[in-house]
């Protein structure tokens, strides 16, 4: 599978990366040569074989939804790793025009 | 000797013994740190008056005649993606460059229960996506034993550091061999334990089924006690399994069954394979049954990995938009909306090789091809468990070189990230099918280190970790 400009573009807009012009054709050759390799798989006869999403198996695994918060300490913290704020609030673009 | 040339247990015993105060020790990691890091670039943090203090408090209860923990004063080299709380904590990314975290891993907080001392961060290839860690934001990591050489990736910094000895035991994460391909180019030992085993909370994702918290160590004891003490089930990882280590059952050497898989040995190097059967042949003096098996679907492995790796990968770093934390770009006056904050913030943030994965996984993942890549790699995955399963009711466990050659130039690989991706070609398997796997030294070529591989079966770390004893003594 050959990727051509168009496709990044398109790919690139799904993954919401900014890619500029003069990178498409690069970016096209370097996944196209990964899909290229990856696609040996279809070789591989997997009639009979569940998708394995999971390793070990596990079932699922419940616990009660509860409110366990957090420390003072921890609250400062993930506030200051916020790019901008108001008092406490996030602060961001729009996600509505007016 | 320097103290920070000793291994955890022999520096557990001299501090024990008062030989040496955990102050000395901690200080003689940090004049090594003074002296090498400039060039190797194997910490991106260091944090020295943090670890005086806490070794200090150590040193007050050994005079107060207290007993001491095996990892209590031992001083640490943790991967930068692994979070303690309340300092920086990057991936190895620009997009975390101010990054702090609000709190503690899972396994940070066990090992600071044991007394253990944290030294700093270390250099990784950004997010884990790399064999060299020349994909840091920060510059690339050395390999100690030669400067001009790569140490590996992804967690080549705490590799490098542990070889330079300027720390006792690190930790890493090893998705696709990104521990023990490392610790095999630098000459210690890495371990990965089965899926499941060591809570992955506070861990930074890159793909969520593959991986797994790993320590670096200079002996298999060392590694044992390190794994020992993060190991185990957590509340807050529900995919940690609670099952018991089972690490004392003894195993008896005429009895074991070794396997050596024909597929990992055509086309390797001559030098790598004769040093692996001489190793081989230690074990074989010792009564054990060596056998040439087959694992029919390998050259599939790496394949699954880069669909499966990028797709998980794609999803997991979705997070970083440009709004919550990380760099945002949304104050430029060139971005106008929101869908411009995700792709300006993203085209600066993140390097070269994620935004290939990330498009490579969103590709994998869209719709129209789904079926085709995604989909299909999966039912290939449990194809490979199948080998393994087959494979593991003839044998107890198998052995294989860990990488295919020794440390490369810097430089060499990074221009072709296909080539960079067949580097790991033999650990990608053990986490393909969430089965444990060490990598420990087996000689060297011109001074540069090669490592053997043990892999095991699913849960089985006792064998894994016993076989590696008596072929790293």
């Amino acid at each position: 599978m050959k990727l051509n400009k168009e496709d990044v573009q398109k790919i690139a807009l799904l993954a919401r990366i900014g890619v500029k012009d003069d990178e498409l054709s690069k970016y096209g050759d370097e996944l196209s040569s990964i899909l290229e390799y990856v696609d040996k798989l279809q070789e591989v006869d997997t009639t009979g074989a569940n998708p394995n999403f999971y390793i070990t198996n596990l079932q699922n695994s419940w616990r009660e939804d509860e409110l366990i918060g957090c420390s003072e300490a921890e609250h400062e913290l993930i506030l200051g790793n916020m790019p901008d704020k108001e008092g406490d609030l996030l602060k961001t673009m729009g996600v509505f025009k007016k | 000797m320097k103290l920070n040339e000793l291994t955890i247990k022999q520096a557990h015993k001299g501090l024990e013994k008062k030989d040496f105060s955990a102050v000395d020790l901690i200080n003689d990691c940090i004049t090594a740190i003074e002296e090498k890091n400039a060039d190797l670039n194997a910490y991106l943090a260091v944090f020295k008056e943090r670890a005086i203090r806490d070794a200090k408090s150590v040193d007050v209860k050994i005079a107060q005649k207290e007993g001491i923990g095996v990892l209590e004063g031992i001083p640490l080299a943790i991967k930068d993606n692994i979070l303690i709380q309340d300092t920086k904590c990057t991936g190895g990314s620009k997009i975390l460059e101010n990054y702090i975290s609000a709190y503690d891993a899972t396994v940070i907080k066990k090992l600071r229960e044991a007394g253990g001392i944290f030294l700093g961060k270390t250099n990784m290839d950004e997010f884990a996506c790399g064999s060299s860690t020349e994909n840091s934001a920060y510059g690339p990591t050395k390999n100690p034993h030669d400067l001009k050489k790569v140490p590996g990736g992804s967690s080549g910094g705490s590799a490098a550091a542990l070889s330079a000895d300027m720390c006792l035991g690190a930790f890493g994460s090893d998705t696709g061999g990104s521990v023990r391909q490392p610790a095999s180019l630098c000459g210690n030992i890495g371990f990965k334990p089965s899926y499941g085993r060591v809570s992955r909370y506070g861990l930074m994702a890159m793909a969520s089924s593959f991986d797994q918290i790993s320590p670096f160590a200079k002996s298999v004891e060392d590694a044992e006690i390190l794994y020992k003490a993060v190991a185990g089930k957590d509340k807050y990882d529900s995919t940690t399994v609670d099952k018991p280590l089972g690490l004392d059952e003894k195993i008896d050497l005429k009895k074991l069954r070794v396997g050596l898989p024909k597929e990992y040995y055509k086309g390797l190097g001559g030098n790598i394979k004769d040093k692996i059967k001489e190793k081989v042949n230690i074990l074989k003096g010792l009564g054990a049954e060596i056998k040439e098996v087959s694992l029919p679907h390998t050259d599939y492995a790496l394949a699954v990995y880069y669909i499966i790796m990028p797709s998980e990968l794609s999803s997991n770093l979705a997070r970083f938009d440009g709004v919550r934390y990380g760099y945002s770009a949304y104050k430029k006056s060139s971005v106008k909306n929101l869908l411009e904050t995700y792709m300006e913030s993203r085209a600066i943030g993140f390097g070269k090789e994620i935004k290939r994965r990330i498009m490579i996984g969103t590709y994998a993942l869209s719709s129209g091809y789904y079926d085709a890549y995604y989909k299909k790699s999966t039912a290939v995955r449990a194809v490979i468990k199948q080998d393994f399963d087959k494979v593991f009711n003839e044998v107890d466990c198998l052995i294989t070189p860990t990488s295919p050659s020794v440390a490369w130039n810097l430089g060499e690989k990074i221009d072709d990230p296909l080539k960079m991706y067949l580097s790991d070609i033999y650990t990608v398997s053990a986490n393909v099918a969430g089965i444990p796997a060490i990598s420990i030294p087996c000689g060297d070529i011109d001074g540069l280190p090669i490592g053997l591989q043990i892999i095991g079966k699913q849960f089985d770390e006792n064998t894994v970790l016993r076989t590696a004893k008596e072929l790293h003594a």
